[in-house]
């Protein structure tokens, strides 16, 4: 199989996905949310996995360690592992994994992480006592360090204040707070800032940059934002309709994109620093509906470089250059090393 | 000046909340002239006051003190006739499901203004459905849809031809884009402007999103706790920011370009905006502001022209 190497082998990922299909069924429908997807989350890094409504980036993350909403069953298929443990071979590993707070998720509203009947300090505080097994002295200590990390001013007040008591941006480092409670080795956020105001945005972006350089830990982060993944990520994964289109560094894809799909989302994105004359464009059409699953590339019908092949085989995502062995992407058009026999249009 | 089409002076509007006696200053003394044909945008952060504002706009709140015109005339006389007011001013909201019937098809909802409003015989009025549907891109195969068969990106197109059902002069829009998907957003931004050109529509759009203001809106108006702070044409406003409040709001702004990440410098602001149930004496920014003086805490600036070229309201900015 071409599982790409996404980073060198000396270091030892966090997260491995290979091949990993995730299928979800609901009491009416069934849908094949992740279709073959292979990434590598390594210490230290912030990954940012990028896509729009439906590409699958949550269930791919909050998916896979079992925080998907009630009456959704999940079939996974391929390898998906976690600090060693098999995340595929049912919902246990997955307790574990959030149980013994390795993993800390952060949501995009901080009221589904924090009960609103609780003052703050002790919710965190409890979550360290069970997390790391503290005395609640000691764990009350740690709580209000964790908040004093966060950067939630006057910590000694505002342990005591409930989520309703608080602002967006304060709830936010709170929920930061509360999963760093445990040991975590990586954060998962899930659109951390989207409901936060533009200003609050920066400082939230700002901690969790922070939390990276200080904790060492590894962060992926889901966000639509292509500005957030500018702004914070090391690497980027795009999806598209539950398959990665294109990943690499975040200067390589955002820079050099070589899937038609990255340059079209790139070229949606209106940028506050470029002046009038400056247009955005759509992408024709909209995302495919992935209860009937076909053949070929899902970005075919909106894609405006398509060949035959396209619509007959699904690409494999491949090395785009020599010069950045980690760059891939998923296109027939892009990568025509394997397709001599095609040209490539120029559209 | 006679050639604006909505003149809003010295607005304001306060809610008493429940038991407690200090009202919010949702609205504290706002001012705005939007003229024919331009595309003006009034921005800020959740709780600036800017929903409220356009609500006031439509007639649906009313004011505590101060005047709303629209083509000359006062908000309250047009509020005796709101037929004719529906006639001039249309909105389109954030969540286009809110502005439809979920049991009316597209055409059905696209009709209803049109048989409200006495237009024409059925043949005209199927005619005027299909010239809309055409007029925001959508094919006339969807016209018996109902909205939860539609995309998002469809719905919201339905819910803007709805609105120019009546051939309306004024568009006012309350985060039209937001709930959109960013290959989705390019689109309805396309389409905004295409219908600005060639139905000469004066557009107001409130926003929290600066780049899709860049790219959509002629002039920018840019609030912070229920007053104006800074306004003026785009390019001025956003390359020659004078208040300091516009510049950390712009600074704010990730760039979808690395390398500008990478080097740029970032005003982070400190803290929260305060309650608009207390706002701060002086200016309303002075407690986050990092060149405050005690000027600034003393008393309020008003707007002023500045040598950037916009009108701000601080004592520091020249």
């Amino acid at each position: 199989m071409t599982a790409p190497v996404l980073a060198p082998a000396e270091r030892r990922s966090i997260l491995d996905l290979e091949d990993l299909e995730i299928d979800l069924y609901t009491e009416t429908a069934s849908v094949r949310a992740i279709d073959g997807v292979s990434l590598a989350v390594h210490p230290g890094e912030i990954l940012a996995i990028v896509g729009e409504s439906g590409s699958g980036k949550t269930v791919l993350t909050l998916g896979t360690l079992g925080l998907l909403p009630e009456g959704v069953s999940i079939v996974m298929n391929g390898i998906a592992r976690f600090c060693g443990h098999n995340l595929t071979g049912g919902a246990e590993p997955a307790r574990e994994i959030l149980k013994g707070g390795l993993a800390g998720v952060v949501f995009q509203d901080p009221m589904s992480a924090l009960n609103p009947m609780k003052r703050i300090g002790p919710q965190i505080c409890a979550q360290t006592v069970r997390l790391r097994g503290l005395s609640k002295f000691e764990g009350r200590r740690l709580a209000l360090d964790l908040l004093r990390r966060t950067g939630i001013p006057d910590p000694e007040d505002r342990y005591r204040r409930y989520p309703h008591e608080m602002s967006g941006g304060m709830l936010q480092r709170a929920m930061i707070a509360l999963a760093l409670a445990g040991t975590p080795r990586m954060l998962i956020a899930d659109e951390p800032t989207t409901a936060l105001d533009a200003t609050v945005q920066a400082q939230i972006l700002e901690l969790i940059r922070d939390i990276r350089n200080t904790e060492g830990l590894a962060v992926v982060l889901i966000t639509h934002d292509i500005g957030v993944v500018a702004s914070v990520a090391d690497r980027v994964v795009v999806l598209y309709a539950g398959r990665v289109a294109e990943t690499g560094k975040v200067d390589d894809v955002l820079l050099a994109p070589v899937h038609p799909y990255t340059r079209g989302l790139l070229a949606a994105v209106p940028d506050v620093r470029s002046g009038a004359g400056t247009s955005v464009e759509g992408i024709p059409g909209t995302p495919p509906d992935q209860t009937r699953l076909g053949i070929g590339c899902p970005f075919a019908p909106r894609c405006a470089e398509r060949i035959d092949s396209c619509w007959t085989t699904t690409p494999r995502l491949e090395t785009v250059g020599t010069d950045s062995p980690d760059h891939l992407a998923a296109c027939h058009v892009a990568n025509p090393a394997g397709h001599e026999q095609r040209r490539c249009p120029t559209a | 000046m006679s050639d604006c089409v909505i003149e809003v002076r010295d607005l304001k509007v306060h809610f008493v909340a429940g038991r407690r006696k200090q009202p919010v200053r949702a609205i504290d003394g706002f001012s705005l002239s939007v003229r024919a044909g331009e595309s003006h945008a009034v921005v800020g952060e959740s709780g600036c006051g800017k929903t409220t504002m356009a609500r006031t706009l439509l007639g649906l709140q009313r004011a505590t003190s101060g005047e709303v015109r629209i083509h000359g005339r006062d908000l309250s006389e047009w509020m005796n006739d709101r037929k004719a007011l529906a006639r001039e001013v249309q909105f389109v909201f954030q969540n286009p499901l809110g502005a439809l019937s979920r049991r009316q098809t597209v055409e059905q909802s696209l009709e209803e203004p049109l048989l409200i409003h006495r237009v024409g015989n059925r043949a005209v009025r199927r005619k005027r459905i299909r010239d809309l549907v055409d007029l925001v891109g959508l094919s006339t195969s969807l016209l018996d849809r109902l909205p939860r068969a539609l995309s998002g990106g469809q719905r919201q197109r339905v819910a803007i031809a709805r609105a120019l059902a009546l051939d309306p002069k004024i568009l006012i829009c309350d985060e039209p884009l937001s709930a959109l998907d960013v290959s989705i957003q390019a689109q309805i931004v396309t389409l905004f402007l295409q219908l600005q050109r060639t139905l000469g529509l004066t557009i107001v759009m409130i926003s929290h999103d600066l780049a899709v203001v860049r790219q959509m809106c002629s002039v920018v108006t840019v609030m912070y706790l229920g007053k104006v702070v800074e306004t003026g044409e785009t390019d001025s406003l956003f390359d020659r920011p004078a208040h300091p409040y516009t510049q950390a709001l712009i600074s704010a702004v990730p760039s979808p370009d690395p390398r500008v990440e990478a080097t740029r410098a970032r005003i982070v602001l400190a803290g929260d905006p305060p309650s608009p149930m207390t706002p701060p004496p002086g200016c309303r920014f002075n407690t986050r502001c990092r060149r405050a003086e005690v000027l600034c805490e003393q008393s309020e600036p008003a707007l002023a022209a500045k040598s950037t070229g916009t009108l701000a309201a601080c004592h520091l900015a020249e």
